[in-house]
């Protein structure tokens, strides 16, 4: 290390006692990737030989209870933290080793429609055949996970199963935009005379360096002449110096163990600001200019809706309906439809008629393409509101059923040394406080899509009454789907 | 160049060997425990719906003859975890018959129903059963009474 660089800007989670410590270790993923492997390893088997029995399966419990509820409190009150513990990126290491890893992933593929396209097939899975209900097909669905990483990043250069493909990653990538943590530079002017770039380029026996050391100093060494590779930099062509927010970031921490100058940390940031920021962000660009981007926010604000009307009895009565019309009773089919509907076609048609109607309002003269990629990230915290509602509320529910799991589990490998199993559990918190739970984290994040609406106008039109009159149809439009949300949540589940 | 190719393919030359993964994952429905030993169970009203159902459970050995003096804990789960299980004790009703007479169905959707019947010789019958559980929407249930 050349020297720690002043903190400039939040407080910098490197710092905290203990935790601080562990996290500049640079074992420190390594060992919470091998934690979640150990957790893959017990989703595996159980969901494999266990009982088929989901609430009394590992592979039932802990991706859809423990895992969704764990990922929604990590983006509430710090940031991507399970994409830096994701266990499907230890075999991808291995990929990297043993297969060429050196085909360009092609350019017609480098958005984000590929992702949504994986999100939708994730989450229409997931309700068409019941994975919830499946340990066996959470098995494999972990499995599959574990080889599409592999041969992925086994054949192409950098992480483009992370940057391009992953739905897991995706999810975390937009909701982490309304998080309080960044992995970010602490000074720019210590940025701004690197000349090595580890923090990209990776820390090399020689460093890429211009000048002193080099046999010329007017040059790069190239690759070749750099010897050994030291460690890693940011594979998802995140460049520390003009990397801004937490889009397409792993917090996988390769830049800030490559950092010569100890000056990239976690920091903590207001929640939310990146959405309505819009500076030319590495890796990214702006997100003004990616409809890709918003496209996959909004995909995520709706689906958050859609997967939890998916859990209500209205939500039956339709897939009866629509059964009935179609003169089919395939769930795929069914669910397919309603998915495609309540996904893309619906929100085509509010969005489009939102960023009309903000235009019109706000002279802005943009094509509603234009305004929607412009304000569509108003939207994520609403969406986030409505995940963490309905994964906390999963959670809080039935989170205790892991303890007579891990007894059932023990004692079916013939070691019950944990006890026999009890099946009376109830939920981590008074029943009558989930619904107001519910309603308190969908209501917060309508009160932040507000704020960040306002803020994109205010950027976009400057401040005054033109600002008010664009951000003025988003408001509307969150409110609206914050209202239906509430009506969700007031109807009785159905699974 | 073949050593180099075998070694890049060896991985995959593996994954037949992951093939007996696909045989496992039966989910384990119907009678477990003494073979001897039938236990069987019905709804009231059918299908269910939300809320209170009586569960009608019959105890008897395959030869037909009824068993008494049995303890039956009766287990309901959702097919999906996150939801609380449900759980009641059957009382006796008659030789061989048992009755649940309030098992609470909490919430609309697929459930399992695990019974475990226990002799007071020791032996022991259990079967699964998966039901749909109606919800409000569904009008009122059109099944009869059993």
């Amino acid at each position: 290390m050349r020297g720690a660089a002043p903190t400039q800007r939040g407080y910098d989670l490197l710092n905290a006692p203990i935790m601080g410590a562990f996290l500049r270790w640079q074992h420190a993923r390594s060992v919470l990737q091998l934690v979640l492997l150990a957790v893959s390893f017990l989703v595996i088997t159980d969901g494999l030989w266990g009982p088929q029995l989901a609430p009394r399966n590992m592979a039932g419990i802990l991706p859809w209870v423990h895992w969704r509820g764990f990922v929604a409190l990590a983006l509430l009150v710090a940031g991507n933290l399970f994409c830096m513990a994701c266990p499907f990126m230890l075999p991808r290491r291995l990929a990297k080793r043993i297969l060429p890893a050196d085909a360009h992933w092609p350019k017609a593929l480098r958005s984000k429609w590929l992702a949504i396209a994986t999100l939708f097939l994730f989450l229409w899975a997931y309700e068409a055949f019941d994975l919830w209900a499946s340990p066996w097909l959470t098995a494999w669905l972990a499995l599959a996970y574990f080889a599409a990483a592999f041969v992925v990043d086994g054949f192409f250069k950098g992480a483009p199963f992370c940057k391009y493909l992953c739905p897991i990653g995706h999810f975390h990538f937009v909701n982490s935009m309304a998080s309080p943590l960044e992995v970010a530079v602490r000074d720019p002017d210590v940025c701004a005379t690197c000349r090595t770039r580890e923090c990209i380029m990776g820390a090399w026996e020689k460093p890429r360096a211009l000048g002193e050391g080099a046999s010329d100093p007017t040059k790069a060494l190239r690759t070749h002449q750099r010897g050994k590779l030291l460690q890693n930099g940011c594979e998802l062509w995140l460049y520390q110096e003009t990397k801004f927010g937490n889009m397409d970031c792993t917090f996988c921490m390769e830049c800030i163990h490559a950092c010569p100058y100890d000056n990239v940390g976690i920091l903590t940031r207001p929640p939310a600001r990146e959405l309505w920021e819009d500076p030319r962000r590495a890796g990214v660009g702006r997100l003004s200019q990616r409809p890709d981007v918003a496209a996959l926010a909004l995909f995520l604000t709706f689906a958050a809706f859609i997967n939890a009307f998916g859990m209500v009895t209205p939500f039956r009565a339709l897939e009866g309906w629509l059964g009935a019309v179609l003169g089919t009773n395939s769930a795929p089919v069914v669910v397919g439809v309603l998915f495609l509907a309540g996904m893309f076609l619906i929100p085509a048609v509010l969005v489009g008629a939102t960023a009309r109607l903000s235009a019109l309002l706000s002279a802005s003269g943009r094509t509603v393409v234009e305004e929607a990629t412009r304000y569509a990230y108003a939207l994520v915290p609403l969406g986030f509101g409505m995940w963490v509602a309905h994964y906390l509320y999963l959670f809080l529910m039935g989170g205790l059923a892991i303890i007579p799991a891990t007894q059932e589990y023990m004692a079916d490998l013939g070691l019950p040394l944990l006890g026999s199993a009890t099946w009376t559990q109830g939920p981590m918190v008074p029943d009558q406080c989930l619904f107001p739970l519910e309603v308190f984290f969908l209501e917060l994040g309508l009160l932040a899509s507000l704020v960040v609406a306002f803020r994109i106008a205010q950027r976009e039109l400057g401040p005054g009454r033109r600002a008010l009159r664009g951000a003025l149809p988003w408001g509307a439009l969150a409110i609206i789907i914050s209202a239906l949300g509430i009506w969700v949540l007031l109807q009785p589940m159905e699974m | 160049m073949i050593p180099r190719l075998l070694n890049r393919l060896t991985p995959f030359l593996l994954l037949p060997l992951a093939a007996p993964l696909f045989a496992s994952g039966c989910l384990g429905e119907g009678p477990e425990g003494d073979p001897s030993l039938v236990l069987e169970v019905g709804i009231s009203p059918t299908p269910p719906a939300v809320g209170p159902a009586r569960l009608i459970i019959s105890l008897h050995d395959t030869a037909g003859v009824a068993l008494s003096g049995a303890e039956i804990r009766v287990e309901g789960t959702m097919s999906q975890a996150g939801m609380i299980p449900v759980g009641d004790t059957a009382q006796m009703e008659g030789p061989g018959l048992y009755i649940v007479p309030s098992f609470n169905f909490t919430t609309a959707g697929d459930w399992i129903l695990t019974l475990t019947g226990t002799l007071p010789d020791g032996r022991v019958a259990r079967i699964r059963k998966r039901t749909n559980v109606v919800g409000a929407l569904h009008g009122p249930p059109g099944g009869n009474s059993e």
